[in-house]
């Protein structure tokens, strides 16, 4: 008997089909997951069903919740439902919660049991792994990290011990330890309340270790489904295959230069000011050489985005020393050579770009300051476009009239307009889908060969770090506890940090 | 947190002493630069009897020592005695005149809330739609309006051609605080309004409403509980002038409506060179401004949490 039935799902948004009739059921105790890139429609369909997104049309052949309310039919009833059977939980820990209230009130808004209402917040805050519920309480949510917020809102999705509950990308930006608690978290949930889970992803190893049943979508449809290990061990369709084979996969190695381009020796980083002042890095000393990729992990606020930051220059250094191409770094004193051989790829390439720029102005603009060649301007942009693989039609687009993916080369071309000799690449790759990603990924791979680059890839995803690095460093509240080869580190962690990190990583079954 | 809020409402009061003063010298300054003074009327005084005024008012003295004899005077609370109506300090003449003024600005604030935010809600709740265009229209029409067009308008149909309410006076009439209330609430009302509009909209787009409506809430309690305290910081944030303003600014709607309020000892006290009435209006109404922007500032970080976390 299933929880949720749905049969032929249609989706329309101002008169244009986006989700065109999918079918799909979940059963009390079981997970039922879609996976599927960004824009196949799989939250909206969700979010339709629930009559969370206005704008929206959706219809269905039925959508029926335990065998008796109709959903699309009657929203009304829909809006009982989601305040005691059915739980959601958002995509964006950052921005799903209410700045303005306390995170108790939020819990406890739709709360309809018996229990005195802040004692039933301080149950779930310590049901999903917060430290201190009783003091915790009366925090607002930006008094939170993303990984603490996202458990947050986990919790007020389960106030009402809903039978059904909806996670929205879940873990996707959360640390892999996070990720690790957070799904043993819901695992434990379906098994001891008999909770029904849907999961929507775009995370195959995360759909791979917690659901029964996968969807795969694309444009608007289901395209394959099946168990996870049908789908994942052997993929019948060949959308399903293209996602499995562009999983990041391990490398061999490069070789690179034998002396390093950029040295720093103990170094120390301090952030905020007066009481708050401490040290975000604390005696790192690393290296990494022409045509080199060194990877440096670690879960947020190790203090891995002000490492990258002070290695170019851009944050004053309290002590030790960073020696680049044999002449010392000073953060007060970058000479522009400096300042154009150290280039920075961001995570977020629409915040990072200027949005009234298009693509031409954004690589003209740094040609311009730095270049040397003879060629004309257009002709140096249009050959940078092609280095990274940018379609020169693109040339005349905004950042916001491009897709993720071309949006982050845009973003590569600008720093490489530089000619960097080093690229610190922070979290380039973290927001973009798997398919993207490999592709952004063997680019990066392509440069460094071609152009003898150093790269330092900062990222919490692992499996991407394990693909592309020649050398790992992982960091830890502000120091590097451990760096190394990144097959030996792999294959024989030796600090205790680095096993538990390591040990959290999920795989796709194969 | 507490040690933080002190020290920044006392940091505030001590620039705020600082401002007075500038303003003080600045006010003192321009008054003295204007032609004319007090007693140079159209009126033919001998030059004896003009001499022997300036003389007892100690105008005879020069500039910086009147200056510094009246900012030792008002530290102590004395204001002097108004040039222009004998036998009366300026302290007696803004405590006759200041309620008839806060009375009317409190009941225009209140009007002007209870409209400018319903309305407001009411055409945020679904942008475009008729209820917005007129809400917006209407509110568009009440900044355009000025007060000196509005009051005669509203004082010729509902005074004169439906006889519905008195025309002006204040307090004397059953009902004659309606036409100014209204005349002078319409333009902050309209404000009030589409900041409310704006900064909803904001809010209802925000990831967090799409969580408060998967917690089965209506969309009123989704607006009046989630969206509505976001949505008034930049209505508190306009709300401290505005204050100020309602306070300082009435003085058309006093002049059109009779009202005995100190808006209008303002107009004449400027005309009739009443230096001690119009340093002391002055200094009032920049404390005025001071004390509602801070007003303003505090209830913005009670509002908000994350402003009270940068405090500290």
């Amino acid at each position: 008997m299933s929880l949720l039935a749905v049969e032929k799902l249609c989706v329309s948004i101002a008169g244009q089909p986006l989700v065109h009739g999918i079918s799909m059921s979940v059963e009390r105790g079981r997970c039922t997951a879609i996976i599927g890139e960004s824009g196949s429609g799989k939250s909206l369909s969700l979010s339709a069903l629930l009559g969370l997104a206005p704008g929206v049309v959706a219809t269905a052949q039925r959508a029926c919740f335990d065998q008796r309310v109709e959903l699309l039919a009657n929203p009304e009833a829909r809006r009982a439902l989601l305040a005691r059977q059915i739980g959601w939980v958002s995509q964006e820990p950052m921005s799903a919660l209410n700045p303005f209230k306390t995170v108790a009130a939020q819990i406890t808004e739709a709360y309809r049991g018996a229990q005195p209402p802040r004692q039933r917040a301080a149950q779930l805050l310590a049901e999903v792994g917060i430290r201190d519920p009783q003091q915790r309480l009366d925090d607002y949510p930006h008094q939170f990290s993303g990984g603490m917020r996202q458990r947050v809102a986990i919790a007020m999705a389960l106030v009402n011990d809903p039978a059904l509950l909806i996670c929205d990308e879940p873990t996707t930006a959360l640390d892999v330890t996070v990720q690790a608690q957070i799904l043993a978290l819901l695992r434990q949930l379906q098994q001891q309340r008999g909770l029904g889970l849907i999961l929507v992803s775009h995370d195959l190893a995360v759909v791979a270790a917690v659901a029964d049943r996968v969807h795969v979508m694309r444009n608007g449809e289901f395209v394959d489904s099946g168990t996870p290990a049908q789908l994942f061990g052997e993929p019948a369709h060949p959308y399903t295959a293209s996602l499995v084979a562009a999983l990041p996969q391990p490398q061999q190695r490069r070789t690179a230069a034998p002396t390093p381009l950029l040295c720093a020796t103990q170094l120390q980083v301090w952030r905020g000011s007066g009481r708050r002042a401490r040290a975000v890095v604390d005696g790192v000393t690393l290296s990494v050489a022409r045509g080199e990729i060194v990877g440096l992990v670690g879960e947020s606020g190790s203090g891995k985005s002000t490492l990258g930051r002070a290695l170019l220059g851009l944050l004053p250094v309290a002590a030790g020393t960073i020696q680049f191409a044999g002449q010392r770094l000073e953060a007060n004193a970058v000479t522009a050579a400096q300042r154009a051989a150290l280039q920075l790829v961001f995570q977020d390439p629409l915040a990072s770009l200027n949005p009234r720029y298009s693509v031409y102005q954004t690589l003209a603009e740094p040609l311009q300051l730095h270049s040397r060649q003879p060629q004309p301007l257009a002709q140096q942009v249009r050959r940078l476009a092609a280095d990274v693989e940018l379609p020169e039609r693109l040339l005349q687009r905004r950042p916001s009239q491009l897709s993720g993916g071309q949006r982050q080369r845009a973003a590569i071309a600008r720093a490489l307009a530089c000619q960097p000799q080093l690229l610190v690449a922070d979290e380039a790759v973290s927001a973009l889908d798997l398919s993207v990603q490999a592709d952004i990924l063997r680019l990066l791979q392509k440069l460094v060969r071609e152009q003898q680059l150093a790269v330092l890839f900062i990222s919490h995803d692992l499996a991407v770090v394990r693909a592309i690095a020649d050398r790992v460093a992982v960091m830890c509240d502000g120091q590097l506890v451990e760096q190394g080869d990144t097959a030996t580190l792999w294959n024989a962690p030796r600090h205790p940090y680095s096993q538990k990190l390591l040990g959290a990583v999920l795989s796709v079954p194969s | 947190m507490n040690s933080a809020l002190l020290r920044m409402i006392a940091g505030r009061l001590a620039s705020a002493a600082l401002l007075l003063l500038l303003v003080a010298a600045v006010t003192f300054a321009l008054i003295h630069a204007a032609p004319g003074g007090p007693f140079a009327s159209d009126r033919a005084v001998s030059a004896e009897v003009e001499a022997a005024l300036n003389a007892q008012y100690r105008l005879d003295q020069p500039l910086p020592a009147q200056f510094f004899a009246y900012l030792g005077q008002a530290l102590q609370g004395n204001f002097g005695p108004s040039y222009r109506y004998p036998g009366r300090t300026v302290s007696e003449l803004i405590i006759a005149g200041l309620p008839a003024t806060l009375e009317l600005a409190c009941y225009a604030l209140l009007l002007a809330l209870l409209i400018g935010i319903v309305a407001g809600s009411l055409a945020a709740r679904r942008p475009g739609s008729a209820a917005d265009q007129l809400s917006m229209g209407l509110a568009l029409l009440g900044i355009c309006l000025p007060a000196f067009v509005l009051g005669p308008l509203l004082v010729l149909v509902f005074g004169v051609y439906l006889e519905w309410l008195p025309v002006s006076g204040w307090g004397e009439l059953a009902g004659d605080k309606w036409l100014p209330t209204v005349t002078l609430a319409a333009g902050y009302c309209a404000y009030i309004a589409r900041l409310t509009r704006a900064g909803l909209c904001q809010q209802l787009s925000q990831p967090y409403i799409i969580t408060a409506r998967s917690k089965g809430l209506s969309e009123l309690a989704i607006i009046v509980h989630h969206a509505l305290r976001g949505a008034l910081l930049p209505v508190v944030a306009y709300l401290g002038p505005a204050c100020a303003g309602l306070i300082a600014g009435s003085f058309v709607v006093e002049t059109i409506f009779q009202i005995p309020g100190i808006g209008r000892f303002y107009i004449q006290a400027a005309f009739n060179r009443d230096y001690t009435l119009i340093m002391a209006l002055t200094l009032f109404f920049a404390a005025l401004i001071i004390f509602f922007n801070l007003l303003a500032d505090l209830v913005a970080l009670w509002l908000d949490p994350r402003q009270r976390e940068a405090l500290s």
